[in-house]
């Protein structure tokens, strides 16, 4: 396990992955894509929060046709953070989306790399790192599904695996920080990911600590041991929630204000998604979606080459280390590969509420292709250079026939809020609704006044409104809005925007815009609008989206979190140069 | 193991639900069930004992289908398996991995698998190279399970066991062999070859050479295309694996041992070859005596399989696990993209099924089963599927006649159509294609109260000629 980082091999990943970037270099994007137009309207979504100044959104105007959701608040956001750089930089949402892709795939490459160099050398490292990016099912995360948060979640992967694997067999203040960074950064890429990959890396690391533990001699050694690295991984982990928790303790907490029942039944129903065996090691590429039954055009393939290379890991010699890990990532295949079968459905009965999230069992390709792509770098642990490069070559050649997306223009024509309403009707994404949504929306007389090439400048239910009311916006953003009214009663005066906790409303002084007092928001009809009470006479009412506790509590922690992530990597600096041996 | 990941990659496609679609279509399938089939086609010539096996495994509770592809899978694992046995007996392990992967994925025998679709011709490699194996062996054990495997490939397919098993044993005998004077061997080969010129005179069908460039077109039918296309090339990976031992052979200066199972390979294999595609030869007709320029061209195949195998022989470094790896992974990949067999769609096997014979030629179409829906009295619909495959290559469209007849003998009603598949007639058919063609017919108010009979049958549009029923009369009747 050296420290020295070796360029020459991280280089070579980093080449051999450039043939994968290709299509992200084409002029135009695979708006066909399953998620393709999701991952460039999320950015939009987001972009609209970032220009009215929230430096953490958490809230999406124009969901559910203008009514809103609180995407951010669930939806891990990172992909959306490099995006909004991207854009923020100059580009526009289509090409920071596919710059976003290809940096995660790049990257991707080279964390693998870097975790499997970590374990039996740089040479295992390139394989890996290589077979990683050219998985069938990475690739077609990229071009055939366009799941930008996972695509980026496969970056931090390797990264969490190893982490985790240096603190669990030899902790350090800076192997702890670092560790706690990835996991954090997994956590925001893709929660549902991250719930399975948690699991996962508790059962690696629980073996890690067993396999660590007993080369000590006697069993109070071995106790303390266990102990000892137990508590460090342990830390880690709560260390790298922490540092999430701007985002963590808000999705777990306020999850159960959005309704989930769109994304887990009908066709997103485990049940129906099941792959059969043959279809594992079926060849044929497509650019459809997974049906019921075996006819899906969508592949499922793991790979016939690092599937070999993996096969042939079982008979390379390697050292205690490499023989464990070789042994952990094998179980790790053939459990989430056995689980993705139809012969697996009792299983998913009683996992249930664990694996429900995963919505289609095909999805655990994702960690079978890692361990695969790991087991394939473990397969040229102890060849020569030129076997390497031969095997990478070999897996980049017979990948590259899926290398490749369907570029087409956009449907719904140019991304805009008309763009963005014309999709969400043709496609029925994009409509998540709040518990307080009894009837999921169809259109909307905003998305009407975008798509006939209007502006929308405030979501006031005008059509509720009470004869001989006067009411005008002062300003409304993505976040909220500011009305003037004059009345001679008391009214309730409704937004086009669906209720979700964190809406708040407030009456002000119409001559100094201070708050007077607040306004108790009651969701009301089908739609969970918000609605408030006003009094009469002249007024001003600010309903806004603001921080709940659960949010205020999460950026606290994320705070101290870092903090205390900055103070583990100066303690490894200091450790570094007064040379403390590491135990 | 290795081996036996690449054995499972390549059998996979059994694995999808429905039988596969191949240019036997539901024959296998009839016979399985003891249907009578048109004697010309090879199913009906087909060994007996598989389908034997097949209805023993449908009384475990397999349908007709998931008996036949087991026994396909069985026996596409065992051929590897041979294969691989035959060449590390010969030069070792590393030989043997990779000649048991090279066999897998050759072109040839994938295409034997799933295009042609005849079950005892995969049953014949597995058989004859096992039998190779035998009679290869150092031991006496052995030589008995080659002698007992030989006669019973002898007895099951005469001529092409009696081509193929001493070349395999030949050039894949190894240290059986180099006891023995080569050119024993050599003259051996030489005896069988003319044997088979004998035979072109038992074979009254002249047999079309091939193109050379079909030995090395990479074109290969797409899915919808399937039982359309065919595939006779030998396969890229063996071939230049072949060629690189036999520079490897020249490179070295040894004499004494050039006249080895390389050169006997390269030689054997261009003959056949050479067989398949030169039209003037004299044998190009016994083609058709030995199983065809298919047979050929396989057998070329597993010649240069074996001899490709022997690169880690000469070359050591690829007899090292990470190399050997990456050969057996670069040979199973390169006929991975081959493995996408189209299913068959549901046909109902029912008792009831005709053939229709062109002139001249034979049964040409099948019609294996029709289904009716909704009823039959006067003044409803009455919906009609029926389902027909091609037997040979016909060149004329054919229509298909689908007639309700009353209880009197009166026609009822009829919905004659051009017989299409897609936007496809007969003409463009792919033998073994099954096609599924509905019909709307309304019988009139004022018809005659039924039971009605369906009667179906085939003319030619141009000449209104019926085509002739195999076994007599013109027309399939059925019960609506």
């Amino acid at each position: 396990m050296s420290r020295r980082w070796d360029w020459p091999y991280a280089l070579l990943v980093l080449l051999l992955s450039v043939p994968a970037i290709g299509p992200t270099l084409n002029p135009g994007y695979w708006w066909g894509a399953h998620d393709a137009r999701h991952s460039v309207y999320f950015l939009f979504e987001f972009d609209r929060a970032v220009q009215d100044g929230v430096l953490w959104p958490r809230w999406s105007p124009d969901f559910a046709f203008g009514y809103g959701y609180p995407f951010f608040n669930i939806y891990g956001p990172l992909s959306s953070f490099v995006g909004e750089a991207l854009h923020l930089m100059g580009l526009s949402f289509v090409d920071a989306v596919k710059v976003v892709f290809a940096l995660s795939v790049l990257a991707s490459g080279l964390a693998m790399c870097g975790f499997v160099r970590h374990v039996a050398g740089p040479r295992a490292g390139v394989v890996a790192g290589v077979a990683y990016v050219y998985l069938p099912y990475h690739l077609a995360d990229v071009y055939v599904r366009a799941a930008l948060a996972e695509s980026v979640a496969l970056v931090w992967l390797p990264l969490v695996f190893w982490g985790f694997l240096a603190v669990s067999t030899v902790p350090t203040p800076g192997r702890v920080a670092w560790a706690a960074l990835a996991y954090t950064g997994l956590l925001l890429s893709h929660n549902g990911l991250t719930v399975q990959a948690t699991f996962v890396l508790g059962a690696f690391v629980a073996c890690v600590l067993a396999w660590r533990s007993f080369e000590e001699k006697g069993w109070p050694a071995r106790a303390r041991t266990a102990l000892r690295l137990g508590v460090a991984a342990g830390s880690t982990l709560a260390l790298g929630m922490a540092v999430g928790g701007i985002f963590l303790l808000p999705w777990v907490l306020e999850y159960k204000y959005v309704r989930t029942d769109q994304w887990l039944a009908g066709y997103y129903s485990y049940r129906e998604h099941f792959v059969q065996w043959w279809q594992l090691f079926d060849p044929r590429w497509g650019f459809g979606v997974s049906v019921p039954g075996p006819d899906d055009t969508f592949p499922f393939q793991l790979g016939v080459v690092p599937l070999l290379l993996g096969v042939a890991a079982l008979w390379v010699p390697l050292d205690l280390w490499g023989r464990r890990m070789r042994l952990a990532f094998v179980a790790l295949f053939v459990l989430f590969t056995l689980l993705m079968l139809e012969q697996a459905a009792p299983a998913w009965s009683v996992l249930g509420p664990l694996l429900s999230p995963v919505q289609f069992p095909w999805r655990l390709l994702v960690f079978a292709g890692f361990a695969l792509a790991f087991l394939s770098g473990l397969a040229l642990a102890r060849a020569p250079d030129s076997a390497v490069l031969a095997a990478s070559l070999l897996v980049v050649t017979a990948s590259y026939p899926y290398v490749q997306a369907e570029i087409r223009p956009p449907a719904e024509g140019p991304v805009s809020y008309a763009g963005l309403m014309r999709f969400q009707q043709s496609a029925g994404e994009m409509t998540g609704s709040s518990i307080w949504v009894r009837e999921i929306p169809t259109w909307s007389p905003l998305a009407e006044v975008w798509v006939r090439g209007g502006e929308v400048t405030s979501r006031v239910d005008y059509g509720a409104l009470p004869k001989g009311v006067q009411v005008a916006s002062r300003w409304a953003n993505s976040q909220g809005e500011l009305v003037e009214y004059r009345a001679e009663h008391p009214f309730r005066l409704a937004f086009n925007i669906a209720y979700y906790p964190g809406w708040r409303a407030y009456l002000l002084d119409p001559e100094t815009e201070e708050v007077v007092r607040p306004l108790e928001i009651v969701p009301h009809g089908t739609l969970g609008h918000i609605r408030v009470e006003v009094p009469a006479g002249h007024h001003l009412v600010l309903v806004r989206f603001e921080d709940t506790r659960p949010r205020r509590v999460g950026k606290v922690l994320s705070l101290v979190g870092l903090l205390i992530v900055g103070a583990l990597l100066l303690l490894e600096a200091r450790n570094r140069r007064k040379g403390v041996p590491r135990r | 193991m290795l081996l036996g990941v690449v054995g499972l990659v390549y059998v996979a496609p059994l694995g999808r639900p429905g039988f596969l679609a191949t240019q036997m279509g539901v024959l296998p399938l009839l016979r399985v069930l003891g249907r009578p089939l048109p004697p010309t086609t090879p199913v009906a010539a087909d060994a007996a004992w598989v389908y034997g096996l097949a209805r023993g495994l449908m009384r475990l509770g397999f349908s007709p289908g998931q008996a036949l592809e087991l026994l396909l899978v069985v026996a596409i694992l065992l051929g590897g398996a041979g294969v691989a046995a035959l060449a590390w007996q010969a030069w070792g392990w590393a030989p043997g991995v990779l000649a048991g992967a090279l066999f897998f994925a050759l072109p040839a025998h994938i295409s034997a698998r799933f295009i042609r679709g005849v079950p005892g011709e995969i049953w014949f490699w597995a058989v004859v190279v096992w039998a190779a194996w035998g009679a290869s062996g150092l031991r006496r054990w052995q030589r008995l399970i080659g002698a007992m495997l030989a006669a019973f490939a002898l007895i099951t397919w005469p001529t092409t066991t009696a081509v193929a098993l001493p070349l395999l044993v030949l050039v894949g005998g190894g240290k059986r062999w180099s006891h023995v004077h080569r050119v024993q061997g050599v003259l051996g080969w030489i005896g069988a070859v003319l044997v088979l010129v004998i035979l072109r005179w038992r074979s009254a069908a002249p047999a079309s050479a091939l193109f050379p460039f079909q030995l090395f077109s990479a074109a290969w039918p797409e899915p919808e295309a399937w039982v359309r296309g065919g595939s006779y090339q030998v396969g890229a990976v063996p071939l230049l694996g072949a060629l690189v031992v036999l520079a490897q052979r020249w490179s070295a200066d040894r004499l004494r041992e050039r006249l080895s199972s390389v050169e006997l390979g390269w030689a054997a294999a261009l003959g056949l070859l050479a067989w398949a595609v030169v039209p003037w030869a004299p044998v190009t007709r016994a083609a058709s005596a030995v199983g065809g320029h298919a047979f050929l061209v396989l057998l070329a195949s597993v010649v240069l399989t074996l001899v490709a195998a022997q690169l880690p022989r000469l070359q050591p470094a690829l007899a090292e696990w990470a190399w050997l790896s990456l050969l057996v992974a670069l040979v199973a990949w390169s006929g991975y993209s081959l493995l996408t067999p189209p299913a068959l769609p549901d046909v109902p096997l029912g008792a009831e099924m005709a053939s229709f014979e062109v002139p001249d030629g034979g049964p040409a179409l099948l019609l294996l089963g029709v289904e009716g829906e909704g009823q039959a009295v006067a003044g409803q619909v009455v919906r009609v599927k029926a389902y027909w495959q091609l037997l040979q290559p016909v060149s004329k469209d054919y229509t298909a006649f689908v007639h309700v007849v009353a209880p009197d003998g009166s026609l009822v009603a009829q919905g004659d159509r051009l017989l299409l598949a897609g936007e496809r007639p007969t003409s463009g058919w792919g033998v073994g294609e099954v096609v599924v063609q509905s019909y709307e017919i309304a019988l009139p108010a004022e018809a005659p109260p039924g039971p009605y009979t369906l009667r179906l049958g085939v003319y030619l549009a141009e000449t209104l000629e019926r085509l002739p029923r195999t076994g007599g009369g013109d027309a399939l009747e059925v019960p609506l």
